[in-house]
């Protein structure tokens, strides 16, 4: 029991409050203590707050100066588009998509819950961090390419137009979380066996010879799909602002060019989260779950918390944007 | 030991930094004073670059590259049956402790700069009742999401009989205490 909680204060300690979509702007003018969050000097930090805000604070600057930076390299890229110039673009959207990914989202906290509580091997961390990242991106190229809407607009208030899109894509969390949910019970019951489960064929007594451990990849695949939507779908502001610059000054396959790389960078920040989660569960988690007698149970435990997690994450995130 | 390297690792991968803002406007102000009384201000906003580009795609109806008067006045009206929600949220004032929204926003101009590419919005913020100059009075203009930053000049107009520091507030802070916006105080004999 102890070390179940362990594993789901872990997957807590990557839920804060700002996973949840911002809240929108109040539609009067607003009190500044009342809009910004008054300091309260008695307030003491946690020992995590501490650790983290300095950090927190380096990476946000960082992030103001390659945000500062893309336009300045975009104006170059237009008016003197040299090899330099376009490899130094090149470089910089590779460096938005990493810190660009280290921002405010769900997105994180569900791979990682999803890694921590699911077997996977590392090809598969790999897999998803590119698919979550082209998503992400690709929805802004669609956006731009397909559309003909006040786009102005979308950049300015972003909540408001993605509406429908978050809708989905919170939906598709709640969907990943039910599946997850179905197969854990399904595990729970027996009728199914899950991959990577060593103790499935021994511990209980009964034995899962129905052959169909061949669809497990497939499943995986799926349900690896439908993260990769739930989170990706809703377009990059990022890259749709390097789009739309670009169509707007003709340079819009250097604009391509650029949100591949960021695109590139933001997979790179996913595929380090996801690999390190799934190295962590391979040498924390299934350690811990491995190493006693109550070792499939607990393991179903974890599958079934994991899945109820998600689904958790997915409703909140729903009802708040509903 | 290697525990507790893995759960740090699981901590260190799973934080959330913020990668925001991704709108710059770079703002002057100027107070607007009849006597000893506050009368308004007139705020001066240029969009960075990429924004301008997106604003001037739907603006720039004939697509010559400027912002044509009408093209402009078909903005201005746009964004004017907007302000409550698209500018008057950013602006906070406190008049001698008093947060005040008493206010209209009025003559709204939009311009296009080409050789900087700015898109830049002037207008004026016209107070309902006159408030006193004399005393200790801070203006701020916030994006409480940290989506748009918004960057205070130094270059604030105001009365020989005021001064004032464009401090970062300690006191107050945004985005998950990451941010202490910068907040004019000002202060009037």
């Amino acid at each position: 029991m102890k070390k179940l909680l362990l594993v789901l204060s872990l997957i807590l300690s990557a839920s804060h409050v700002y996973a949840l979509p911002a809240i929108s702007a109040p539609n009067k003018g607003a009190e500044l203590e009342q809009v910004v969050k008054v300091v309260d000097s008695k307030t003491e930090l946690s020992l995590t707050q501490k650790i983290l805000k300095p950090i927190k604070v380096q990476v946000l600057k960082w992030n103001m100066f390659i945000n500062r930076e893309i336009p300045k390299y975009m104006k170059t890229l237009k008016h003197n588009p040299s090899w330099l110039a376009i490899i130094s673009a090149l470089f910089a959207a590779f460096v938005y998509g990493i810190l660009h990914t280290l921002g405010p989202g769900h997105g994180k906290m569900v791979v990682g819950t999803y890694f921590l509580t699911q077997e996977a091997n590392f090809l598969q961390g790999v897999w998803l961090g590119f698919k979550t990242a082209f998503a992400h991106v690709g929805g802004a190229v669609l956006l731009v390419l397909t559309t003909d809407i006040a786009l102005r607009s979308v950049v300015m208030n972003p909540d408001q137009h993605m509406y429908l899109l978050k809708n989905i894509s919170f939906s598709l969390i709640i969907f990943v979380g039910f599946v997850m949910f179905t197969q854990a019970i399904l595990h729970a019951t027996g009728k199914v066996k899950n991959t990577g489960c060593s103790h499935c064929n021994h511990s209980h007594g009964h034995h899962h010879s129905h052959g169909h451990n061949h669809t497990h990849s497939h499943e995986y695949n799926k349900k690896d799909t439908f993260i990769a939507l739930a989170i990706g779908c809703i377009p990059c502001t990022g890259s749709l602002l390097i789009l739309l610059y670009a169509m707007a000054n003709n340079i819009l396959f250097l604009g391509l060019s650029m949100v591949v790389f960021v695109a590139l960078g933001m997979a790179v920040t996913m595929i380090i989260l996801g690999v390190v989660t799934i190295l962590g569960k391979k040498k924390l988690v299934d350690k811990l779950f491995t190493s006693n007698k109550h070792a499939h149970k607990s393991k179903i435990v974890l599958e079934t918390s994991g899945a109820v997690f998600i689904m958790l994450v997915g409703l909140l995130l729903l009802w708040v944007n509903l | 030991m290697k525990k507790l390297i893995y759960t740090l690792a699981f901590l260190a991968t799973s934080f959330k930094v913020m990668a925001h803002p991704h709108i710059w406007v770079y703002t002057d102000l100027a107070l607007k004073t009849e006597g000893q009384y506050i009368t308004g201000l007139n705020i001066n906003w240029s969009f960075d670059e990429m924004y301008s580009s997106a604003f001037m795609m739907d603006a720039d109806l004939n697509k010559d590259g400027k912002l044509d008067p009408s093209e402009s006045e078909a903005m201005q009206k746009q964004v004017m049956e907007k302000a409550v929600s698209s500018i008057t949220p950013f602006i906070m004032l406190k008049f001698e402790g008093k947060d005040t929204f008493g206010y209209k926003l009025d003559n709204l101009k939009i311009k296009y700069d080409e050789e900087s590419e700015q898109v830049v919005y002037n207008f004026d913020l016209k107070l309902h009742a006159p408030r006193k100059l004399e005393g200790f009075h801070k203006l701020a203009i916030v994006d409480k999401e940290f989506y748009v930053a918004f960057e205070q000049s130094y270059d604030f107009k105001i009365p020989k009989s005021c001064q004032f520091d464009l401090i970062e507030d300690q006191e107050i802070t945004i985005y998950d205490g990451l941010v202490n916006p910068e907040v004019y105080q000002l202060s009037c004999k």
